[in-house]
């Protein structure tokens, strides 16, 4: 039941992001075309945090592993009025352990992600304001489990290239500044590499060549899912510690929960939910 | 007409995408996507042990073994609530249906096993004859060797596959016994249990001039009993020292494992003979898994075949057959390793 609901929303959430970029591409065109002459603005935010990860790989395990990470991401974007791009670094490492607390997990992870933006609409005066895009990410998640034999090493590697949406919205609340910004993205098709089904190396690994086709398989939506949901809080400062502020725009605290989830299903599945709250400073540079 | 339904949809969608990115903002529904653990009943237990084997182990067409009727063989005898040695009993009971001793089932206070590919069969090995009347006081011990000069033989002894081989110390060993011109190598691998298949080709690299086709590997692929990847080819490269001369490699039913892989491999190699008894087994290398309480084992998952693509599970046969002989034992003599000090000769 749980698997039919979350096919149903993520099948909605495409429909959704599509025709939405298919109206942006239509309210483009319409326009009358003129160059964008202004220049980027940078910003930076290097974020340290903390995670709650949940895992289950049935190339390691039959069974859930949970646990407490720390993670480290650089969150660098440029903005023009009605383009954003964005590169994402994430580092993590979550150590974790099962239900008959009889084993170890140790979980390593990180991932390289680009993403273009373009403004789809504004409402409210532009300070509710959608953009979609996509881009591409690479990651990397190795989990070391000390005790098994053989198999003491599961991965997941994966290269995509993926569809995101992006809501940003600034409000007052207690006469301070803040925006609000949800991003989510989704993988519309990868490269994949997974430990085979009853074996952690790949199968030809020992091979004359070394060839290692067999590890690495085409996946999309049937047998690769993946939805990174990050949503941030800008607090700006006040606009007596603004106005003594060299840069007064970008001294803001930047608070980000983030919650992403993975699914892989063939061979062996394996299930990864990262649940994160990470907090930096934004710089403009 | 259109356009205002048009836009009526364009609306709704909208606004149904902005309440459901913040409805999975706030949401951590983690466990709504990742099922939960399978209960740590016996039954669960019990299942979830079949069920894993069901679909990784690699040997029941092999053995012609009906897992299926195992289950219905031994599922009626585990209930929840009976005690963790009965369930214990049980499980072990039905794991050494198939005969293999790659699989075990550990618990905190036990730990099952199949033994019966040399507890069934003569030892034809005595370390203490081999330290008191061959090896004596003045041996050496290289890295995990003990070896010396016997009857202008070298002779190297490497009782587990665990423990790693640096390729400079085999490289020693061969270097020095070729320039006291030898007569012959002897690799003693007698109650050699097994350990990592990288230690096989460090030591075998050393005894083959061209690079040679020496066995091929299958992969479970599928959850099915048949279903395996394509044989994929092994291929011993030459390293290090080459050594030209006469081999012997000694065996009995306790090599098992990478050590009966090694003997596999050293069989086909032109320059070298297998003298014993034949080896234990153990063609298929093992992985872990666990269950809900606690409890761990592991099972053969694949399938080591030799170059003629023939099994090797149920172990290897010598070149020369050979078992100690009780009235040579009484005298201190190793009859294996006599017969290779007169092959050599």
């Amino acid at each position: 039941m749980y698997t039919t609901l979350f096919r149903s929303a993520s099948t909605f959430l495409l429909v959704a992001f599509a025709s939405t970029f298919a109206m942006a591409q239509s309210d483009e065109s319409q326009a009358t075309p003129q160059k964008d002459t202004t220049k980027f603005t940078r910003y930076r935010v290097i974020s340290p945090g903390f995670s709650l990860p949940l895992l289950r790989d049935e190339a390691v395990s039959p069974l859930r592993y949970t646990g407490f990470g720390l993670l480290f991401t650089i969150n660098s974007w440029r903005v023009k009025p009605k383009v954003l791009k964005q590169t994402f670094i994430k580092v993590g490492s979550a150590s974790m352990f099962n239900m008959a607390n009889a084993n170890d997990l140790t979980l390593f992870n990180t991932e390289f992600d680009y993403t273009f933006y373009r403004k789809v609409k504004s409402y409210r005066e532009d300070r509710l304001r959608l953009l979609a895009g996509g881009g591409g990410d690479v990651l990397l998640n190795v989990k070391l489990l000390s005790l098994n034999i053989n198999n003491q090493l599961g991965y997941d590697f994966a290269a995509s290239l993926k569809i995101s949406g992006l809501l940003q919205y600034d409000f007052q609340l207690f006469k301070r500044k803040f925006t609000l910004t949800e991003q989510l993205s989704v993988p519309v098709v990868s490269m994949l590499s997974r430990p085979p089904f009853s074996w952690p190396a790949p199968y030809d690994a020992y091979e004359q060549d070394g060839n290692l086709a067999s590890a690495v398989q085409v996946a999309s939506f049937g047998n690769y899912f993946r939805l990174q949901n990050r949503l941030s809080l800008d607090l700006f400062p006040s606009d007596k510690r603004r106005r003594k502020a060299k840069h007064h725009i970008a001294s803001n605290w930047r608070l980000t929960y983030e919650w992403e989830y993975m699914q892989i299903s063939r061979p062996n599945e394996t299930k990864l939910a990262i649940p994160a709250l990470l907090i930096g400073r934004v710089m403009r540079f | 007409m259109v356009l205002p339904l048009f836009s009526i949809i364009q609306r709704l969608l909208r606004n149904a995408l902005l309440a459901i990115i913040f409805l999975l903002s706030f949401s951590s529904c983690e466990k709504l996507f990742i099922e939960p653990d399978p209960q740590n009943t016996a039954v669960s237990n019990f299942d979830l042990l079949w069920k894993t084997v069901d679909e990784k182990y690699s040997y029941f067409t092999y053995k012609n073994i009906d897992w299926k009727a195992v289950y219905a063989k031994y599922r009626p005898q585990v209930q929840d609530g009976m005690k963790e040695e009965d369930l214990f009993k049980v499980m072990q009971d039905m794991l050494f249906e198939l005969r293999d001793g790659h699989v075990n089932l550990y618990s905190k206070f036990n730990t099952s096993r199949n033994w019966e590919w040399y507890l069934g069969y003569p030892q034809n090995f005595s370390p203490t004859i081999l330290e008191r009347h061959y090896l004596n006081r003045d041996y050496e011990i290289a890295s995990p060797f003990r070896t010396r000069v016997i009857d202008s033989v070298g002779y190297i002894r490497y009782s587990s596959f665990q423990s790693g081989i640096p390729g400079s110390t085999v490289d020693y060993l061969l270097n020095k016994y070729a320039k006291l011109k030898v007569k012959g190598i002897i690799i003693d691998i007698r109650d050699n249990g097994g350990g990592s298949i990288s230690n096989v080709d460090v030591l075998a690299s050393r005894f083959t001039k061209t690079k040679t086709i020496v066995g091929y590997t299958r992969y479970k692929s599928g959850p099915g009993h048949d279903d395996f990847s394509r044989p994929y080819v092994r291929e011993l490269e030459p390293a290090g020292v080459y050594y030209p001369g006469k081999v012997v490699v000694l065996t009995n039913r306790s090599v098992f494992s990478a050590a009966n892989d090694f003997a596999s491999v050293m069989s086909e190699l032109p320059n070298v003979t297998l003298i014993g008894d034949q080896t234990g087994g153990g063609g298929g290398a093992p992985i872990s898994s666990e269950l809900p309480n606690g409890w761990r084992f592991r099972f053969s998952t694949n399938q080591l075949l030799n170059a003629k693509s023939e099994q090797i599970e149920y172990g290897v046969a010598p070149d020369i057959k050979v078992d100690m002989l009780k009235a040579d034992e009484d005298q201190g003599k190793d009859t294996i390793l006599e017969a290779a000090l007169t092959f050599l000769k």
